[in-house]
């Protein structure tokens, strides 16, 4: 059977389709996805230069064309996805999903191989990756993620890859990864108002290997080892950017790892009351905001923030000081119910958004469930005090990042 | 094209309400936008922004936990001439609704609250001037329309979040939170009837929380630009940033809408320089750029303007050929009409955006203007007619340049 699914869209006036290639993550790959990608995202066979296919897709009503690699856990997942207006919203008798697909299949499965192209993409790519680094939450979190893996440098620069590779791929590498591509697991998911048409259609274009093959990965976590480090950098900036990052077992289930990293988020650095939203920016005064985010992939939960220079030290201590507090068992019951309301929102207002269902389609066929909003939010109602605890014991500090 | 489902009431105080009805969506939205931003006249640069902040303060508390225990999510902004305070939430409409006026009609300003908050805006100024682009920004905004709000960040300055104390920020509130100066905006899947019973709600809060003031917008003088048009700093960046900022003249006095102009200038740049533009392609050949420009077109009662901010390398030869395509090469009709169908699908894509929706209805309301309306205008656009507004607009503009150098040219 055709990795194929695309769900009824009865409320959005755009349709959405992705086409999602996977691959085991390693810098050197990673790399050859990003050429890949950028190459395939400025021109292909069919419309061979930026301003030709640039106009292919604004004359299909500004069709949102993307094509971009992204690291989940161990894999890399080549994204393709072209998002587009619902023909029925538009008199137009010649416009129709036949032309948006005929056009995003023709990037997808014949790009230009062509030297001029892959060496504007190698240009591309260097700049972006400047300006990227050149703002300083950037630069500390790819910072942070190289010191997490030091021991594991596959797992290091998880946003354009290896370097080298970048500056010296040949045109032959390319072709011949893009070959690899063939046999990759892929799966094709979409939301449209005529989901069956779209379906024989895109049908008819998945004709690789991959689109046959088993898409689940069974551990896409990577593991962390505990080895705790502390490292200061100096940068020249108005902030300091302060990460501090703990470790859990990978694995641990799921719905555990999942559910407590987001509740210990939320309870410490969501919402107005959320705890450290309250220590280090209002008492504080330290910082405009704070984020804690939960790296299930990496088996990593992290907190973030830009900081005034002069309180890193009392901003450090209000972090693990927050976290001990859980860890201790001394939850704020009225935080915690309204981190559990804004988590249930959070869920019901994703579904109104498309690129999320996107994701969560993607999340699903990945891990091998099927886990709709209206589940993720009776996981969020079941979720109890004492499990937020739990999470938090099996939490264990292993890097402070900062960059002063 | 399908329209916007809206009703809208004006009440007696000057205070307008708007309903936008989207079925089906989980999500509900409620906001009411001040006529008032960091822009407009007043005591301090940045008091605009620093009220937006201080209002959620009242005598029990941090507003912003009452909107927590029902569900609620609550935010606002500032822009050059708007505050806008809303919530995003999806039960307890009925709850939601009267915080929002408590939000925005009752002060709570003490020393001790004022001073800590000037910490905190400390850190958002200080994170958006470590983003290089911000510093192109403010270069620009220096030359266009020195010594004014719009010039500054509308955080403030260093110096002025210092200054800021209670009495100045009651003295600002007080001349600007008035019924006629406000608008209120519901968006989601409400009914008829819970649309009859908003606008009725709405009626009783603005008469209990709300000062009833007609008052008009003090307009500032306009200020002439500096006679210095262009800047070159150094940097610590490694490809240089270079920006343009084009001063434009009053729309209105052209006899343009504000929406319809904005439109208009974002098409014209977005054909000119944006990558289905020829130029676009024969700039990356000649590896003068590499990615796409921040294109942005703004209009203020203190000034309209439009900015363009790119990374290049070759930064002279970058602004040479800018200049250039900008004020002597002409757009083609085909360019204009790909750009309408541009418009149109981005007109049908934000009927998805509740949010965005909401805020740009309310918008378009402070200009007696509406989102179906704009959005005409631009669909009944001739290229004529185009055309002509493009060459009025920049034969009475001025350009101004910045350069952030990086270190490959500096080598």
């Amino acid at each position: 059977m055709t990795n194929i699914s695309i769900d009824h869209n009865l409320k959005f006036k755009t349709a959405t389709l992705g086409c999602f290639l996977r691959l085991p993550l390693d810098k050197k790959t990673l790399a050859l996805a990003n050429i890949l990608a950028c190459m395939q995202g400025n021109a292909s066979k069919a419309f061979p230069g930026i301003k030709v296919q640039a106009r292919t897709f604004s004359n299909l009503y500004n069709a949102s064309l993307q094509v971009f690699p992204e690291v989940f856990g161990n894999q890399i997942i080549i994204f393709y996805t072209v998002n587009f207006v619902e023909p029925r919203e538009i008199l137009d008798p010649d416009y129709n999903y036949q032309v948006v697909m005929d056009a995003f299949f023709k990037v997808v499965k014949e790009p230009l191989f062509d030297e001029q192209l892959l060496e504007l993409a190698k240009r591309q790519l260097g700049q972006e990756e400047k300006q990227y680094y050149e703002l300083p939450a950037n630069y500390a979190l790819n910072g942070f993620f190289n010191t997490w893996y030091r021991d594991t440098p596959n797992y290091q620069n998880s946003v354009f890859g290896d370097e080298k590779t970048l500056r010296n791929i040949s045109l032959e590498e390319v072709k011949s990864f893009f070959d690899t591509l063939k046999n990759a697991p892929a799966f094709c998911l979409g939301q449209a108002q005529d989901p069956d048409s779209l379906t024989d259609l895109v049908q008819e274009q998945l004709d690789w290997a991959g689109y046959f093959d088993d898409f689940v990965v069974p551990t896409l976590a990577i593991p962390t080892k505990e080895d705790p480090i502390e490292k200061k950098i100096q940068f020249r900036s108005e902030q300091a950017q302060l990460l501090i990052g703990y470790g859990y077992d990978q694995s641990l289930p799921v719905s555990f790892k999942q559910f407590g990293g987001l509740f210990l988020g939320e309870y410490l650095a969501g919402d107005e009351s959320s705890k450290l939203f309250t220590e280090v920016r209002k008492k504080l005064g330290a910082a405009y905001a704070i984020d804690a985010t939960n790296y299930v992939n990496n088996s990593l939960f992290l907190i973030s923030t830009g900081i005034a220079k002069d309180k890193v030290a009392a901003a450090t201590k209000a972090i693990k000081g927050g976290v001990v507090a859980v860890q201790n068992g001394k939850v704020d019951k009225d935080v915690f119910e309204k981190a559990k309301v804004a988590l249930k929102r959070n869920y019901q207002i994703s579904a109104d958004r498309q690129d999320l269902i996107l994701i969560q389609m993607l999340a699903n066929v990945l891990r091998g469930y099927d886990h709709s909003f209206a589940e993720r939010i009776k996981e969020v109602e079941r979720f109890k005090i004492d499990k937020l605890i739990e999470f938090s014991q099996k939490l264990y500090f292993n890097e402070s990042y900062c960059l002063k | 094209m399908k329209k916007l489902d809206v009703t809208t009431r004006d009440y007696s105080s000057g205070f307008r309400a708007k309903v936008i009805r989207r079925p089906l969506f989980a999500q509900k939205f409620m906001g009411i936008i001040v006529d008032f931003g960091g822009s407009n006249p007043q005591k301090l640069c940045g008091g605009a922004h620093f009220l937006e902040h201080k209002l959620f303060a009242k005598k029990n508390g941090d507003i912003s936990q009452q909107f927590e225990e029902i569900g609620a999510s609550t935010n606002a902004f500032t822009t050059y001439n708007e505050t806008m305070f809303y919530a995003s939430f999806t039960d307890h409409w009925r709850q939601v609704l009267p915080l929002i006026f408590e939000l925005v009609g009752t002060t709570h300003f003490t020393k001790s609250n004022v001073s800590k908050e000037a910490k905190i805006i400390a850190q958002e100024l200080a994170m958006y001037q470590d983003d290089p682009n911000w510093q192109v920004n403010y270069e620009l905004m220096q030359m266009m329309f020195p010594k004014t709000n719009l010039a500054e960040d509308l955080t403030g300055t260093k110096n002025s979040l210092k200054k800021m104390t209670p009495e100045i920020l009651q003295e600002i509130y007080d001349n600007n939170y008035v019924s006629g100066k406000m608008e209120f905006v519901a968006c989601g899947g409400f009914s008829d009837n819970q649309t009859k019973e908003i606008l009725r709600e709405v009626g009783k809060l603005e008469r209990k929380y709300l000062i009833s003031k007609k008052v008009k917008q003090k307009k500032a003088a306009l200020v002439n630009p500096k006679k210095q048009h262009q800047t070159v700093l150094d940097s610590s960046l490694t490809t240089s940033r270079v920006g343009i900022g084009i001063r434009l003249p009053n729309f209105e006095k052209l006899g343009l809408r504000n929406s319809t102009a904005q439109s208009i200038l974002e098409m014209m740049l977005q054909a000119k320089l944006g990558v289905t533009s020829t130029w676009f392609e024969e700039m990356q050949k000649q590896g003068v750029l590499n990615s796409p420009m921040e294109l942005q077109v703004s209009y203020t009662t203190e000034g309209n303007f439009a900015t363009i901010i790119g990374v290049s390398n070759k930064p002279d030869l970058f602004l040479e050929n800018t200049k250039k395509q900008l004020l002597e090469v002409p757009i083609s009709e085909e360019a204009f009409v790909f750009q309408k169908k541009e418009a149109l699908a981005q007109t049908i894509r934000e009927f998805d955006d509740l949010s965005t929706i909401a805020i740009e209805e309310a918008e378009y309301g402070l200009e007696n203007d509406t989102f179906n309306e704009a959005a005409w205008a631009i669909q009944s656009l001739s290229f004529s007619e185009f055309y002509t507004a493009i060459d009025n607009i920049l034969a009475k503009s001025d350009i101004f340049t910045t350069i952030l150098k990086g270190k490959e040219e500096a080598d």
